[in-house]
């Protein structure tokens, strides 16, 4: 969710201050670990709010070839790579992102905790998608 | 750019290797007894405000009993007036029991207090002044009416908040 390990460890406490605060708003319509989960996700969306990142557009002017599936190359992948690829990732982008492969959100979910449509998420997602590939075939080649 | 899903998909739990470091429990214990200090200044002045409201209620209460002494409720015959009271209390009393749940709730959505507290105290003058005028004249059906019309509002209202507070 956010690029850095300082401010993980920062989230990670605020998140656990925060639920040991609301332990009684807990209402058993979920499981425990979900509840939990959405307390840390809103503690980090909080703090990049607080950082006036906009989640909404990040519709940036970087134009992407059209790198659809034809070019589908064997990379060699690696989860440090990803995960240093995510890394690069504008706010919003990486947000969508980890929300939707890592946590396993769907869109709709996506749209509703981020207050945007879920469309946007599905672009957002797309577009970081496709980013992350392009980091990483960057840095195939420029190894190679 | 399927593989790259499959990839991390298969790949998730690797994802976590990351530890918090190990003094992470006694940051969050730190934190906690900063906020639990907080909390506490924020309880004590509510305390104080609450007293305060206390005292404020049960003085006008007295004084409104005082003046009121003429108004017997039992003493009306009329069914449809009988009614339209007992509505009007059952009203009453959902509205403040709904207040009460609300009020309990601040602690955990402390931004919420001023908006509410304004909007009820808005409607429970007019509500007041709706009390006053019944005790000026007690057989009036429209005044009643319009407590209990007012008494629906403020319900309605509650009723939002506690939907959204969800507490």
């Amino acid at each position: 969710m956010v690029s850095n390990r300082e401010d993980a460890e920062d989230l990670l406490q605020e998140a656990f201050v925060q639920a040991f605060m609301k332990l009684d708003t807990f209402r058993y319509d979920s499981t425990f670990g979900a509840w939990l989960k959405r307390i840390v996700i809103n503690t980090c969306i909080n703090a990049l709010n607080r950082k006036k990142v906009d989640l909404r557009l990040t519709e940036d002017m970087h134009h992407y070839r059209n790198v659809m599936d034809e070019e589908e190359q064997e990379l060699p992948l690696t989860t440090r790579d990803v995960e240093k690829a995510m890394e690069q990732l504008p706010e919003g982008g990486r947000i969508v992102f980890s929300l939707y492969l890592l946590e396993g959100y769907d869109h709709v979910e996506i749209a509703q905790i981020l207050g945007i449509t879920e469309s946007t998420s599905k672009s957002q997602y797309m577009r970081a998608k496709r980013r992350v590939y392009e980091i990483l075939k960057e840095k195939y080649y420029e190894e190679a | 750019m399927k593989k790259l899903e499959d990839f991390v998909r298969s790949h998730r739990d690797d994802f976590d290797l990351q530890l918090p470091s190990l003094d992470t429990w006694d940051k969050i214990e730190a934190k906690m007894a900063k906020e639990e200090r907080g909390k506490f200044k924020i309880w004590k002045v509510s305390a104080a405000v609450a007293a305060v409201l206390v005292l404020a209620l049960a003085g006008t209460f007295l004084l409104n009993q005082r003046d009121n002494n003429k108004i017997r409720y039992a003493d009306i015959q009329d069914p449809v007036m009988k009614n339209l009271l007992e509505t009007e209390a059952f009203y009453a009393k959902e509205v403040s029991e709904k207040i009460n749940e609300i009020r309990k709730c601040y602690h955990i959505y402390p931004e919420l207090k001023m908006d509410i507290e304004d909007d009820l105290l808005e409607l429970d003058q007019m509500y007041q002044e709706l009390q006053h005028d019944l005790n000026d004249n007690f057989y009036n059906r429209e005044v009643i009416e319009a407590m209990i019309q007012n008494n629906r509002l403020r319900l309605e209202m509650v009723d939002r908040v506690l939907d959204q507070i969800n507490c």
